[in-house]
């Protein structure tokens, strides 16, 4: 992380006197593009006339220093510095009068051209987010009230269809925690004759038999017995009926029971081409 | 006696979440525009009063919270949860936001840095989700801020982020070239 100081610069603008520079701190920094713009920043250099010799001695400097430090320097610090080092060795070259074409003035692309886009790009974003960190704080002073845990029944109901995954996985592990059927200390394994198929068809005859009255969804998952394996198999079994139509679920208050009804063939919905409300049946 | 604003107000107060507009005109019955205004108005109200509370527009909906000048006071009632995010993190949730969607390569490409490691701890916060995969080889996920984003910065919509600073394409493409040419296109 940056030392305060360091950071809140902004890019230096042309003809302005240098302050006396701030020694080098050894801070992290977040990849060598953030290291370039703090030593352009530290160095009040003009970024659209980047001298970059100096700055690749500075460069260099940093990552020796570093290296005397024992500190492990990241890859992607040794590729900017080859890449620094490429553009200062271009930009010794003498330019060869008319070859390449040349573009309207005369010069060839400037080498520096690509890494100063960089630098600006990415100090763009660096200088966003320090408004993000700003409204972020900003954001830590205003408090927001929590749904009072004194009266559950007035929770707001979820609308249809926007359970997620987590909140289904949430649910199971209540109603496993409330039958004592947590993990437990596997001490001898026993081969258990439990298929979701068999499960279904014990579920689809009860839930037949009870006809209009339907049959209480709690009720089934804690009476399933075999322990932990016997509740999986009643919620997979429920999944697997809901979902070829054999079988609707209703609720009738919010948070109020769950019932389970038999639905004879001809009613049945077709949940593979069409997912519609339809759970009233 | 009963107003819209009476009714917007328990509304809001009920719900700690934001609630959109659309969830006030369904539960009031009212039109959109009506409701609009009453939102205006209460929040007028909380302004001009020196009560706690405040109504302010997040993430899309319409919220209560308390003033930012009594954050002291609630502070000390309440312990903090999260942490604040790393200098990073907030590198690569500005670089999403205003360039959503995009894939890790596109933040690496900008930071000139790897951002794996940054992005995951900000899914986890979900802060940003994936919202698919480019159709280019590799197949990268893309990612998006969500609405816990906009509720985390306080900002009521995507387009309330700030504009970018003034777009260096363009500009500093014709700087580069004007110092060349005074330099002589040789500054060692």
């Amino acid at each position: 992380m940056h030392t305060a100081e360091v950071v809140q610069g902004v890019l230096p603008t042309m003809g302005r006197p240098s302050l006396t520079l701030p020694s080098i701190t050894l801070a992290s920094f977040e990849g060598p593009l953030d290291l370039l713009l703090h030593l352009v920043r530290d160095g009040r250099m003009d970024i659209f006339n980047l001298p970059i010799s100096d700055l690749c001695d500075k460069y260099l400097t940093v990552l020796h220093s570093y290296d005397e430090l024992n500190l492990h320097v990241a890859g992607e610090f040794l590729v900017m510095a080859a890449t620094l080092i490429e553009i200062k060795s271009r930009m010794l070259l003498p330019k060869v009068p008319s070859d390449p074409p040349s573009d309207d003035d005369g010069n060839g692309p400037d080498p520096r051209m690509e890494l100063v886009q960089r630098l600006l790009e990415y100090s763009k974003y660096q200088e966003m987010s320090e408004w993000m960190q700003t409204v972020e704080g900003e954001r830590r002073n205003v408090f927001v009230r929590a749904q009072s845990p004194l009266a559950p029944e007035f929770r707001i109901p979820p609308q249809f269809g926007e359970l997620s995954a987590d909140q289904l996985v949430a649910a199971m592990q209540r109603i496993l925690d409330a039958m004592g059927a947590g993990e437990r200390q596997v001490t001898s394994v026993r081969r258990h004759r439990l298929t979701v198929r068999l499960t279904m068809r014990i579920l689809l005859t009860r839930i037949t038999e009870a006809g209009e009255k339907g049959v209480d969804l709690l009720e089934m998952i804690t009476e399933a017995g075999n322990g932990l394996l016997g509740v999986i198999m009643v919620f997979l079994s429920l999944l697997e009926l809901l979902r070829s139509g054999s079988i609707a679920v209703a609720q009738d208050d919010f948070c109020g029971d769950i019932r389970a009804f038999f639905i004879p063939e001809p009613l049945r919905i077709d949940w593979t081409i069409e997912t519609d409300e339809g759970t009233d049946a | 006696m009963r107003s819209l604003l009476g009714m917007v107000e328990s509304l809001l107060f009920v719900s700690g979440d934001p609630l959109t507009v659309k969830d006030l005109v369904k539960a009031t019955e009212w039109d959109e525009g009506a409701v609009l205004s009453a939102l205006r108005e209460l929040q007028q109200r909380y302004e001009s009063s020196d009560g706690g509370v405040q109504c302010i527009e997040v993430a899309n909906g319409w919220q209560l919270t308390t003033k930012p000048e009594y954050a002291h006071i609630v502070g000390k009632l309440l312990a903090p949860n999260a942490n604040r995010l790393s200098k990073a993190a907030l590198e690569v949730v500005t670089i999403i936001a205003y360039r959503q969607p995009c894939t890790s390569a596109d933040i690496e490409a900008i930071r000139g840095v790897s951002s794996d490691g940054v992005l995951k701890t900000l899914v986890e916060r979900e802060l940003v989700s994936d919202v698919g995969r480019r159709q280019t080889p590799g197949r990268p996920i893309l990612y998006v801020t969500t609405d816990t984003f906009l509720h985390y910065f306080g900002l009521a919509s995507i387009d309330a982020l700030p504009q970018l600073p003034d777009d260096p394409d363009a500009e500093a493409a014709a700087a580069t070239e004007t110092a060349v040419v005074k330099a002589g296109g040789l500054d060692l």
